[in-house]
């Protein structure tokens, strides 16, 4: 698993990939930090929100290759041949994503420190640690559905589109629950939507329950995955 | 030590593995024969576990793949078909990699240097495998195989690709393998199998039909009655020579190639009636003429013929002898069955003939690229090779 891990790293950084990814993450953090801080706030709210929405377009780049590219280039015969088990080589993939995507948003964390070491401002620390840990959860979730998706097919580009799409529709789905005709339908869409539970944390309450959320779907996700390859074994 | 038993591995109707069994056992080189689509990489990849069976079992040295896959694979060193490589890294750390997903106990970078020196890659151990050729790829995938030292080798079509020269090197290095590894190396080349292997399981539609020891399946196969000549003519015409190994008992047909050779060389092949080996009649007769005999063989069987044998034999006991799946199948390998000589016909058959049944006798059928042979090939004639 360690093995796995270590390739997976050096892989995002040895293509121009990794770089790519988070530079793009430090541009958009960078960009609307520069914003709020020129108009005299100290708040991190809004460099939260913005890392927030362009993680769904930007975690599918993250994941797209990580076992449709195996499955093309054949090399899962070689990690399903290893003696290695399935649980340990999908963990392995999607901690790997979530280094990468955690050394993205660290950036937010920089802009926090630079905010406190000036004198006379007073950073919302509740806000940021609320934030930052909500922006990792969802993350985490996002690399999640990514990593599913690209068990599903060879292809890179098809796992990206349908991951954005996933990711899409998993954060605005509670916007859709005005139109479900049942009751309970309704509920189920505004819990199980990204967005409502991300509001909260960005306050900087953090309920278990929200913990609940992140750790169920992304296990979900994540089991699915492992299901989905020993079912290849199977065809 | 491989043990196989009654392994089966179906897709919906096809059943591309169909209830086989057999033991490799400890230092022994095992080789599978069979056209591409046999089965041979799909119980490869049974016996690695990539892919479930859909019945029986296989033990890796008494562990079983389905009950412990873990730990049975801890045993096996696998080089599928296409070498699974990351182009992106260098040998050497493609190597670590595996070393690391292996969880080899071996000092590392030791281990590695000692294989990297058998398989002859250490030169280019900085190399990224993206800019390295089909044969060293080859090379790199059966290094990785080899890291932790398993005590089961499984290859899977290892020299396809490669040129005369590392083919030797690679079956070279497979025969070293054998003294230490119970090997099982898949092929379609039965002259490759011949010449590494201890041991031989032929594989056609899924199903072993023959499973012997190299040498004696040679023994088994060679056709006496078929003997390749290369003589010095000696100033003689080639219809005169024909002539004088024509008289010969038993000799049914006598044939020379075409193709210009080499000065004062010639070949010829010679038909004798089925069971009889001519060899010591034709050298008295020709060293009588005082024509040099440079070399003489018995004809080869090809892997088509030995096919073809063997389901004509299955076909004698009752069994099923369907031949599926020869797409490369061609009409050279169709084997030349004898003829009496009173018989010969002025028209030429060709190989095309053969094909479309329009010959009474060897029939080989070709319908929607599935050959059926209905040979009882003592009683027929077929002279493919008539020149005259």
């Amino acid at each position: 698993m360690t093995a796995i891990l270590k390739r997976e790293i050096f892989t995002y950084f040895t293509s121009p990939l990794g770089y790519v990814y988070i530079a793009l993450c430090f541009f958009v953090a960078s960009s609307s930090f520069m914003v709020s801080v020129s108009s005299g706030s100290a708040d991190l709210t809004g460099v939260f929100l913005v890392l927030v929405i362009v993680q769904f377009v930007f975690t599918p780049f993250l994941t797209m290759r990580l076992l449709s590219e195996e499955q093309k280039q054949k090399t899962d015969q070689l990690l399903l041949t290893s003696p290695v088990s399935l649980t340990g080589l999908v963990i392995a993939k999607f901690l790997a994503a979530f280094i990468v995507f955690l050394i993205s948003i660290s950036i937010s964390l920089i802009y926090a420190v630079a905010l406190e070491l000036i004198p006379n401002v007073s950073v919302a620390w509740s806000t940021v640690t609320g934030n930052f840990l909500g922006l990792s959860l969802i993350g985490g979730l996002f690399i999640a559905t990514g990593l599913f998706v690209s068990a599903l097919t060879e292809s890179q580009m098809i796992a990206a589109v349908i991951s954005f799409f996933v990711n899409f529709f998993l954060f605005m789905i509670s916007n859709f629950a005005g139109y479900a005709p049942w009751g309970w339908l309704k509920t189920f869409m505004q819990k199980i939507s990204v967005y409502e539970r991300f509001s909260d944390i960005s306050f900087g309450i953090i309920h278990i329950s929200t913990l609940l959320y992140f750790a169920s779907i992304i296990f979900v996700f994540l089991f699915l995955t492992i299901q989905r390859l020993s079912a290849r074994r199977y065809s | 030590m491989i043990e196989v038993e009654r392994l089966s591995k179906h897709y919906g109707a096809k059943k591309a593995v169909d209830d086989i069994s057999f033991t490799a056992n400890e230092g022994e080189i095992l080789g599978f024969l069979g056209h591409n689509g046999a089965g041979k990489s799909t119980t490869m990849n049974m016996l690695t576990g990539y892919i479930s069976c859909t019945s029986g079992r296989a033990r890796i040295n008494g562990i079983d793949v389905l009950e412990d896959p873990i730990k049975a694979k801890k045993n096996i060193g696998y080089l599928p078909e296409q070498p699974p490589l990351y182009l992106e890294m260098t040998v050497n750390e493609y190597l670590k990699f595996i070393h690391g997903l292996k969880h080899s106990k071996l000092k590392r970078d030791k281990h590695i240097g000692e294989i990297c020196d058998l398989v002859k890659i250490t030169r280019v151990r900085d190399r990224v495998i993206r800019n390295m050729s089909k044969g060293f790829r080859q090379r790199v995938g059966l290094a990785g195989a080899l890291i932790g030292n398993p005590k089961t080798m499984i290859l899977d079509e290892p020299t396809v690709g490669l040129d005369p020269q590392q083919i030797i090197e690679i079956r070279s290095l497979i025969k070293r393998l054998g003294n230490y590894h119970s090997v099982i190396f898949s092929s379609h080349i039965l002259s490759e199998v011949q010449a590494t292997c201890d041991r031989v399981i032929i594989i056609n539609n899924g199903r072993i039909i023959a499973d012997a020891k190299t040498n004696e399946l040679a023994g088994k196969f060679a056709d006496l009655s078929k003997t390749h000549l290369l003589i010095d003519p000696s100033g003689k015409k080639n219809y005169e020579i024909k002539k004088i190994l024509s008289k010969l008992p038993n000799v049914i047909n006598v044939a020379s190639p075409d193709k210009a050779y080499a000065q004062n060389e010639t070949e010829f092949d010679i038909k004798s009636a089925d069971g009889t080996d001519n060899r010591r009649a034709i050298f008295g007769a020709l060293s009588a003429h005082n024509i040099p005999i440079l070399q003489m063989r018995a004809e080869e069987p090809t892997l088509e013929e030995i096919f073809i044998k063997i389901t004509a034999e299955a076909d004698h006991h009752g069994a099923d002898a369907n031949n599926e799946d020869d797409e490369d199948d061609d009409t050279d390998n169709v084997p030349t069955v004898d003829i009496d000589p009173d018989e010969i016909t002025d028209d030429e058959l060709t190989g095309d003939d053969i094909l479309n049944n329009k010959f009474s006798g060897f029939t080989v059928k070709k319908n929607d690229g599935e050959y059926e042979d209905n040979t009882d090939n003592n009683n027929n004639n077929n002279n493919k090779e008539d020149d005259e």
